[in-house]
């Protein structure tokens, strides 16, 4: 190797193992005879000692108070997020699901059985009546209540297993 | 720590134990600090950058994986919340900012020295310093995650989000450029005399 080393080549010489022992070994031999080389070895080296020299951790001695007092903050706000997010999803399901149950029911055909006395066949209707009129509308009302279900299954499933055991989240 | 210890630590975090997020800030305090410390240079900033990092940190939690390590994440946020920092206040990264020396650390064996020694090394490393202050962003923090926190090209290439080769141009040419003006430095202070 008679040519100067290169920049790099010193760097990766000064560097933790990145030469192969046959690259370090050439650059080894050239640095025993050349002055040039061996001055800028020299000026990379006092530079990497600085390099290695840590910063003084300058953090004040409140900091971490500071830090927590900001987490338990934090925590508290997670916390009304959650419910209000959980609440809503929760509080959405239920009224849809009730509000979908309700608007199958023919309330004149139950209005009537009771009438008649006839508790038992009242029961009856209510459930009649919601076949009669999933059958009888265009919109697909099996289908919107299987997927609020669904979506229900899933944000529980993603609350009390994914979040739970795998930190992870389908919603978040 | 271990992979095993991260996962035990982050879980007790995410069961809202305050303690554990303590020992997390404990063990990553230095990484966060050295990240900041070399990009911003006025010590309130600086102070409140850590407290938004960790704060950053506790709420993004639940998004780590463990597909990298827990210090190369810790890391990343640190590093992109700075850059976010620099871009949103227009400040410079650190350049023509006068460093106080106090702020730091003599060399190791400072103990075996004498004070001539130990004020020649000072005056070295506040030099350096000053000269590590002009280099760019990303340049400085390389220079740090390699140097002084001892991470690989590879963990590096995860902090910054740049392929290797890239981690590698940057360091390298970041190095070079430190020797350069020491090597101007010299030249100018033998004209003087």
């Amino acid at each position: 190797m008679n040519k100067h080393l290169t920049d790099e080549q010193i760097q990766l010489y000064l560097d933790p193992n990145p030469l192969d022992s046959k690259e370090a070994q050439e650059v080894k031999t050239h640095l025993q005879s050349c002055k040039r080389c061996q001055k800028s070895l020299q000026e990379y080296r006092v530079l990497y000692k600085h390099f290695a020299t840590p910063l003084s951790l300058d953090l004040s001695g409140d900091f971490r108070v500071k830090l927590q007092r900001r987490i338990a903050l934090e925590m508290k706000r997670q916390k009304i997020r959650n419910f209000m997010v959980y609440g809503l999803f929760y509080g959405a399901g239920i009224a849809g699901g009730l509000g979908l149950g309700l608007s199958y029911i023919d309330y004149d055909a139950i209005s009537r059985e009771i009438a008649n006395d006839s508790v038992l066949s009242s029961f009856t209707l209510v459930f009649d009546s919601f076949q009669s009129i999933s059958l009888g509308i265009d919109i697909p009302w099996g289908l919107l209540a299987t997927v609020i279900s669904v979506l229900v299954l899933l944000y529980i499933f993603d609350h009390f297993v994914l979040q739970q055991f795998r930190h992870i989240s389908i919603f978040k | 720590m271990r992979i095993e210890e991260e996962k035990k630590l982050v879980d007790r975090i995410l069961k809202d134990d305050l303690n554990a997020f303590d020992e997390l800030v404990i063990e990553y305090q230095r990484l966060v600090w050295h990240i900041v410390a070399r990009m911003v240079s006025d010590p309130t900033d600086r102070q409140d950058l850590c407290q938004d990092i960790f704060l950053k940190i506790f709420k993004s939690l639940r998004t780590f994986h463990f597909r990298s390590k827990l210090s190369t994440w810790v890391g990343r946020i640190a590093y992109h919340t700075s850059i976010n920092y620099l871009q949103k206040k227009k400040l410079p990264s650190m350049s023509d900012v006068t460093i106080d020396e106090s702020h730091y650390r003599v060399v190791a064996e400072s103990d075996d020295i004498g004070p001539e020694e130990w004020t020649a090394r000072r005056d070295l490393s506040s030099i350096v310093e000053k000269m590590i202050s002009k280099l760019t962003p990303i340049q400085k923090t390389l220079i740090t995650l390699f140097h002084v926190e001892n991470m690989s090209y590879s963990e590096m290439s995860a902090v910054v989000e740049l392929p290797e080769g890239t981690i590698k141009s940057h360091l390298y040419r970041g190095r070079q450029r430190l020797k350069e003006m020491m090597k101007s430095l010299e030249r100018e202070e033998i004209g003087y005399e």
